[in-house]
């Protein structure tokens, strides 16, 4: 294995951290503008929902984001601010449907330290100065100069000053006394920027204070404004809008309102913590707060004049627990969610039946938190799948991860030698298909579908069943035409109809070699590059043109475009021998409008014309299996935005077909994938299948919304999954979550470990409850079931197998807590059996000193994490049938060892804050035998193999490391060796070696040595792939270049943002590649790709040719 | 623990809360280590013990590192220089394995040849890299030191005996501070500042009345220095200005007062120990009339803090305190006592919360090692001390910390 990693995400963060209603694509729209992890989505309002404007992803995790509208301005602009305190203001250029970077800078302070609670940005309405909490003892204020020009170079520790327009000025810091702040807020409807701080002091009670900042002295005035001591759980602080001002403290028993000037207000509440909030209206008057439960409130605040006489709360109901409200309005409002869906809800006045005000209109699945998942191959197809645990709270949830559109088999027939494959609709108006015809060398088949029952049928219609059909298709007047290599033949429509009309070339002309139908047309060529078109009229076939081209025709279409009803088309493709180009001909003149050379070596097969998304596009596939794609602008007649991907060895055979109303593209070959367009763009996903050789779809009401499919050995008539690259499937969990999950092939189930949060109706006390569920495999139904003791927690699940016993055992680690103890003492490790009445068996149970935080299978022992213990178990089957678990042996090298994985004799602990530590068991001992020096605060390990070691820790970083076991010296063998490093930007939870998608039979030896798939907190699923040297050679230069041509928005650095750092220390990237970049490579213009090989604007010339790199970057796509 | 990492795997807190509260705990349970103990090299009392700091900066280029040495990485080391004139560096990477008792040793010291001569008042590590240490002596003498040779790179001559010395540890210039101290009523006592890149003299800076024991570098600003001295004040310098000193803090805190008065006094008695806390907002001072005092650096004010009077404080040696402030709340100090005690108290709140008891001699430096809860302190029985929080998987010996303090030391010094 080499030491080279390709990291890449397979699925976008999906947790929401914030969201903003602002005006930010233009003065007359409302957009919803949302951050998940490094990510932002911008959505505009329409009355049918949220229509998407644009996403993107920064370098940076988002920390803070604010909207503001300068005074000068029509629309709003956001504020981003990174976690590694770097910022940029966003604006929306409409013309360019592009994101425009107004300003950026650093604040970063080298010796300040950073707030617990994280980073907050306020901007006061005047727009005079962003005010942001980042520091301890800190302010950071940033000046809005308007009209004054910009500085433009830094000055040491205060902060880059802003660029291009001058719109801000440089930072500067105002100190303050107060290091633990719990909350800020920036108040509303007073002259000077003036902030509340929430801090608590050393004797744990919490108090308000006020800053005001004089924006000419850069410091803020003397004197104290407003202090006042608030309640001990107080967490969150709410500027009320202009013309009320104030402040609202939110506390975990009151809410308190207060103003500088006049008497605080407050009410009691039920005990509970308040994690978001939204106004309701402009001015504050009511308002929506969310509490970790997920409960929505309205706050309401009742004035009498100018002041706050009194407030409400009332209870609406529950969504899921929020991070952000955005209320939209008439109601609607979004809930954003980091650990479970996100939603759509419609506030109403009247409750409805369960006591609630409010409805669900829409869920955004989420993922987030993944904490743990295990790869299986449920359907035995070859491909891996992903199970979740998901969702966090009552949001629990698992979540099946697939890749590829899958075929879900209905019927399978034995027809060995098809050659061509269409269906028929039982009448031209009708939606449903009836009839598939078949086409061998010889002869032609049909089946014909009678009373849900295919069968086939000898003489169908008009049809000449002796001979090759070359296309077929219903036609208006309610009939039916076959083009055979003799003749032109039209029937009607009717299993027992009979030939209305035939047309036949001359005497000696050669047979039809190509032909193509649509609902009024009929276009041939009968060799030597002639073209003849007919048309069907009033029952007759009536030829209507005739050309010929210079070179023999390989391929041809005439599609419609935009008759819906599929019936009369402007345009013919072709594609050409020889000169291996594509035409577009008019009809019905037959006249020459565009060529295009393909410039491969191989000859079209296939040529379509489709309208996907409201874009004309021709694809045009080559015998090799290349797949072109155009955007056909019909007004200009030319053919744009070439696209070129390589989906197999064989050639292709192009196919439409419709799922849910929407047109795709159904690309059969060795590698069969769907074509389908979102947000414009067009996107490629794998058909679960070895290889297809035609396909054509078949939506009959015995089989709705199928495809019939011929493969080499049989031919398969499924249903279609939706079309998308990752299909996630979620599985609700009753008001719990699902902390770990195993899965156990002998007895075909899934164990899962849960905490369900109960609130105790009387007192409110929260209380935790453990249990054991296991769940059968393809229903995903709990089948039995395990409740824990009070104050039992569970930490840890393993499936496997003892030596010296044939069953598969669950063991589950729970721990004991106590009240007043922070740390674990005690805990039990359970063995459960699932009987085969699927009853759940406790066998054994073995009290440990410690909290379980790990467990996994040893060579048919079981080793565990046990608080900073690494113990291995031995499993004793008595004579009677008793069995029990036994300490074997144990270690202690570690603070906690929170994470094992095992290999051989080998060992990997990661610890909460000691690195790595490599351990080997022999005869009876466990003995140390590598660590890492480093003070790395441990998420995840992962095996790569024996001695190579990926660790994830809590800076969001990963690095592998290397034992070098034949090193000379002890000192250099005891020692790990970091190898790599690399910024991810995302809380790994867990990798485990596996692949989401099929393993290929490449051709050629793969750059790819073995992957890993990794789940972090924000929901995103990626690979960790290890790369050969050579590739990652290729690939670091590509990653180089494309910094240079493609510059991220912000103007944040990208080799800056994957450098490894840390509280301790930073590192520069090596090692790791970043494949999220590389991907974007493919959707680059030619030209940029030339710019990229080139090595333009800084960037390092690369040796190879543009195909050879967009190849490699294709295989990389693949492995996921 | 494990709702703590329950709700971390979660993302219901952020990560840096369970550092946090770790961190804190761990700090708050420090103990004189079990497992950990520093092989006894020392022959005299021992004037300084320092941790390097290098992993948590980035590498920087070292421009007195003789030609052609090899390089011996150095992953974290202490150094560790007393009254023998010996420095000794150790290797504390090390972790003990399976409860057996860990002898950290030294690996390298200065060779007899080599030693300044009258004993070494203070070392600092360079602050980029650990290639090189600077270390006073009495013998009037500030040596810079090639680690990977130990032999002295750069010699300044400063006339005077030297009681400490100080090194920018954010800065880009190379600047050390040397104190200065005359006997003579007629001099004029100078802090002197070496140029590390040139081998020469910069300035000095004139203002104190007495011998200057105590020097400290901002962590914050690179052109300022605080120095406090035998004649009670403390100075806070400007090297960039011609009129250096711009404050000499003033205990009473007086309304509308000079910052630059005669009469300001920062103790009652001679300063003997400056610290910095790393955020560079608060500085703390010890003297000799046994007070503690915590100074806000931004406006010079005496805090006020009360820390009490534990603290034995008379002897006429530069003592190290240590604020730690970094990722634990609340934020604790460190203080070395004459009564052989590390005394930690709360930063902001001046409660005593532990006494640190085991040394037999009257402890002179403590250190920190960055990134991990782990104390070093030095004290004049020739011995340093490891402090760490317990590891509660190990039984606990018979031994307690709590053992007869010898009030009777063998040495003759005060």
């Amino acid at each position: 294995m080499s030491v080279c990693q390709y990291v890449v995400t397979a699925q976008k963060p999906t947790a929401v951290h914030f969201a903003v209603k602002a005006k930010f694509t233009s003065p007359d729209e409302v957009n919803l503008i949302i951050s998940k992890g490094t990510r932002l989505e911008i959505f505009t309002m329409t009355p049918d929902g949220f229509r998407p404007v644009i996403e993107f992803g920064i370098y940076g995790r988002i920390a803070a984001l604010q909207v503001f509208t300068p005074p000068d301005s029509q629309t709003d602009s956001l504020f981003v601010l990174t976690e590694r305190s770097k910022f940029c203001i966003l604006t929306y250029n409409a013309a360019t449907q592009d994101i425009v970077t107004t300003a950026n800078g650093d604040v970063k302070d080298r010796s300040a330290q950073l707030l617990e609670c994280g980073m907050r940005a306020m901007i006061d309405a005047d727009c005079k100065a962003i005010v942001l909490t980042l520091y301890a003892g800190l302010l950071k204020v940033i000046p809005f100069t308007a009209g004054e020009p910009s500085m433009g170079r830094a000055t040491k520790g205060k902060g880059v000053v802003g660029r291009r327009t001058g719109e801000i000025g440089g930072a500067f810091n105002v100190r303050i006394d107060e290091v633990n702040i719990l909350s800020s807020v920036m108040l509303q409807g007073v002259e000077n920027p003036t902030i509340m701080i929430l801090y608590e002091d050393t004797r744990t009670a919490r108090h308000v204070k006020t800053y005001e900042i004089n924006m000419r002295s850069k410091d803020k005035m003397a004197g104290i404004n407003f202090q006042a001591k608030v309640e001990m759980g107080a967490n969150l602080l709410i500027a009320v809008p202009a013309p009320l001002g104030g402040v609202l403290v939110i506390g975990e028993q009151t809410i308190t309102y207060m103003h500088p000037e006049g008497s605080p207000v407050g009410i009691s509440i039920e005990g509970t913590v308040f994690r978001a909030h939204g106004f309701i209206d402009e001015d504050g008057t009511r308002m929506l707060l969310a509490d970790y439960l997920g409960y929505l409130y309205v706050l309401v605040l009742i004035s009498q004049g100018d002041t706050i006489a009194a407030l409400q709360l009332e209870r609406l109901g529950q969504v899921s627990s929020a991070t952000s409200i955005v209320y939209l309005d008439n109601g609607f409002t979004y809930i954003g969610s980091a650990s479970g869906d996100s939603q759509l809800v419609q506030l109403h006045n009247m409750q409805n039946d369960e006591g609630s005000y409010l409805e669900i209109l829409e869920e955004y699945p989420s993922m987030a938190p993944i904490t743990d998942f295990c790869i299986v191959d449920l359907e035995r197809q070859g491909q891996g799948q992903l199970v979740t645990c998901s969702g966090a709270g009552k949001d629990g949830s698992l979540r099946i991860v697939r890749n590829g559109v899958g075929i879900d088999e209905q019927a399978t027939l034995e027809m060995p030698g098809v050659k061509g494959l269409w269906s028929l609709f039982s009448s031209f108006d009708s939606e449903y298909e009836e009839t598939i015809v078949f086409s061998f060398i010889t002869e032609t088949r049909v089946l014909h579908l009678n009373d849900s029952e295919l069968e086939e049928v000898e003489q169908f219609s008009g049809f000449d069943m002796a001979q090759s059909t070359l296309a077929a298709g219903n036609t208006i007047g309610n009939l039916l035409v076959q083009v055979t290599e003799a003749s032109v033949r039209l029937s009607e429509c009717d299993p027992n109809g009979t030939l209305v009309d035939e047309w036949k070339l001359d005497e000696n002309a050669s047979p039809i070699t190509v032909a193509s139908l649509n609902g009024s047309q009929c276009v041939l060529s009968y060799g030597n590059g002639t073209l003849v078109l007919l048309e069907v009229q009033d029952r007759k076939l009536v030829k209507i043109a005739e050309t010929q081209l210079e070179y023999e025709i390989a391929c041809i279409d005439i599609s419609p475009l935009h008759d819906a009803k599929q019936a009369k088309s402007s345009y013919l493709a072709v594609g050409l021998w020889t000169d291996i180009s594509a035409r577009i001909l008019s009809l019905p003149d037959l006249k020459p409008l565009v060529k295009e050379n393909l410039g491969v070596e191989s000859i079209p097969r296939s040529i379509l014309m489709a309208r996907l998304e409201d874009i004309s596009y021709i694809f045009v596939a080559s015998g090799d299996g290349q797949l072109f794609s155009f955007r056909f602008d019909e007004t200009a007649h030319q053919l744009l935005d070439r696209r070129k991907t390589a989906l197999g060895t064989q050639p292709i055979v192009l196919k439409t077909f419709q799922t849910g109303g929407v047109t795709n593209i159904f690309a059969a070959s060795d590698r069969p994938t769907v074509v389908y367009s979102k947000n414009q763009k067009l996107l490629y996903s794998n058909v679960n299948l070895k290889e297809v050789g035609y396909m054509a779809s078949f939506n009959s009401e015995s089989f709705p919304n199928s495809v019939v499919l011929n493969t080499e050995e049989s031919t398969v008539i499924g249903k279609i999954d939706q079309i998308q690259k990752l299909h996630v499937t979620k599985i609700p969990l009753d008001k719990e979550m699902a902390r770990r999950i195993a899965h156990q092939e002998s007895t075909r189930t899934f164990g899962i470990i849960t905490t369900k949060i109960e609130i105790d109706a009387d007192t409110g006390d929260e209380r935790a409850l453990g249990y054991f569920r296991v769940l059968d495999d393809r229903l995903f139904e709990a089948v039995d079931s395990f409740a824990l003791e009070k104050d039992e927690t569970v930490e840890s699940i393993v499936n496997l197998a003892f030596e010296g016993d044939t069953k598969e055992y669950y063991v589950v680690g729970t721990a004991q807590t106590t009240a007043d103890d922070p740390n674990v003492h005690k805990g039990r490790l359970l063995v459960f059996s699932v009987s085969s009445t699927r009853h759940v068996n406790l066998d054994a149970a073995l009290d440990i000193f410690g909290a379980p935080w790990t467990l996994k299978p040893f060579n048919g022992k079981l080793v565990a994490g046990i608080n900073g213990k690494v113990e291995i178990f031995n499993w004793n089957v008595g004579q009677d049938g008793s069995c029990s678990l036994s300490l074997h042996c144990s270690h202690y090298s570690n603070i906690e060892a929170l994470y094992i994985e095992t290999r051989g004799d080998f060992i990997v602990v990661g610890d909460l804050m000691e690195s790595v530590t490599v351990l080997l068991y022999s005869d009876g001992v466990i003995e140390q035998v590598a660590k890492d020096f480093n003070s790395n605060w441990m998420t995840s390990v992962g095996m790569i193999d024996q001695d190579t070691y990926l660790g994830a820790e809590t800076g969001y970083n990963l690095f592998t490391l290397k034992r070098n076991a034949g090193a000379p010296t002890a000192e250099e063998r005891r020692k790990l060796e970091v190898m790599g490093e690399f910024h991810l930007g995302e809380f790994v939870n867990r990798f485990k070696n596996g692949s989401l998608v099929m393993t290929q039979n490449e051709a050629e030896a793969s750059p790819v040595l073995s992957t890993m798939l990794f789940g972090t907190i924000n929901g995103v699923i990626g690979v960790v792939a290890n790369i050969t040297q050579e590739a990652f050679q290729l690939l670091e230069k590509v990653q180089y270049n494309i910094t240079k041509v493609v510059r991220g928005v912000g103007g944040l650095d990208h080799s800056e943002w994957r450098n490894f750092s840390n509280d301790q220390r930073t590192g520069e990237c090596h090692n790791f590649i970043d494949g999220d970049l590389i991907e974007t490579y493919l959707d680059l213009s030619p030209e940029q790709m030339q710019h990229v090989v080139d090595g333009r604007d800084g960037g390092t010339s690369i040796n190879d040719s543009v195909e050879e790199v967009t190849r490699l970057i294709e295989i990389m796509v693949r492995i996921h | 623990m494990n709702s703590a990492l329950h709700a971390r795997e979660y993302g219901i807190v952020r990560p840096q809360t369970l550092h946090r509260a770790e961190i804190t705990r761990r700090i708050y349970s420090l103990e004189l280590s079990r497992l950990k103990e520093v092989a006894r090299v020392h022959h005299g009392w021992f004037s300084n013990v320092l941790v390097d700091h290098y992993n948590s900066r980035s590498q920087k280029p070292n421009p007195l590192t003789l030609a052609g040495a090899y390089s011996i990485r150095f992953q974290i080391s202490l150094l560790s220089a007393g009254a023998d004139s010996e420095i000794h560096i150790y290797d504390i990477e090390e972790q003990p394995v399976n409860k057996k008792i860990w002898k950290i040793p030294s690996i390298a010291r200065v060779a007899k040849k080599d030693r300044q001569k009258f004993g070494v008042s203070s070392v600092a590590w360079y602050p980029f890299d650990t290639g090189m240490f600077i270390s006073s002596s009495f013998d009037n003498t500030i040596n810079v030191w090639d680690t990977n040779l130990m032999k002295s790179a750069c010699t300044f001559d400063l006339e005077e005996k030297v009681f400490s010395q100080s090194i920018s540890p954010i800065a880009s210039h190379c600047l050390v501070a040397g104190r200065h101290t005359s006997y003579c009523a007629s001099a004029d006592p100078r802090v002197r500042l070496c140029d590390l890149r040139s081998g020469a003299f910069t300035h000095s800076l004139t203002g104190h009345h007495g011998s200057v024991m105590a020097t400290q570098w901002s962590t914050r600003y690179e052109h300022m220095l605080i120095t406090g001295g035998s004649d009670c004040t403390i100075r806070v310098w400007d090297i960039r200005k011609a009129a250096a000193c711009i404050m000499s803090f003033d205990q009473y805190n007086t309304e509308n007062g000079d910052p630059l008065s005669s009469t300001n006094q920062a103790h009652n008695r001679p300063i003997n120990g400056l610290a910095f806390s790393p955020d560079g907002f608060y500085i703390l001072s010890l003297g000799m009339d046994e007070k503690i005092r915590l100074w806000d650096a931004y406006t010079g004010r005496n805090t006020l803090v009360n820390y009490g009077s534990h603290l034995r404080n008379r002897s006429n040696l530069t003592i190290k305190p240590l604020v730690v402030n970094e990722r634990i709340w609340p934020p604790l100090i460190f203080v070395p006592s004459d009564d052989h005690q590390v005394l930690a108290f709360d930063m902001l709140d001046g409660r005593l919360v532990k006494r640190l008891r085991g040394a037999y001699g009257r402890v002179t430096s403590v250190d920190k090692r960055p990134g991990k809860e782990e104390l070093y302190s030095a004290s004049k029985d020739q011995e340093i001390l490891v402090w760490e929080a317990p590891r509660p998987d190990i039984e606990r010996d018979d031994k307690t910390p709590e053992a007869e303090m010898d009030a009777w030391s063998s040495d003759d010094e005060d």
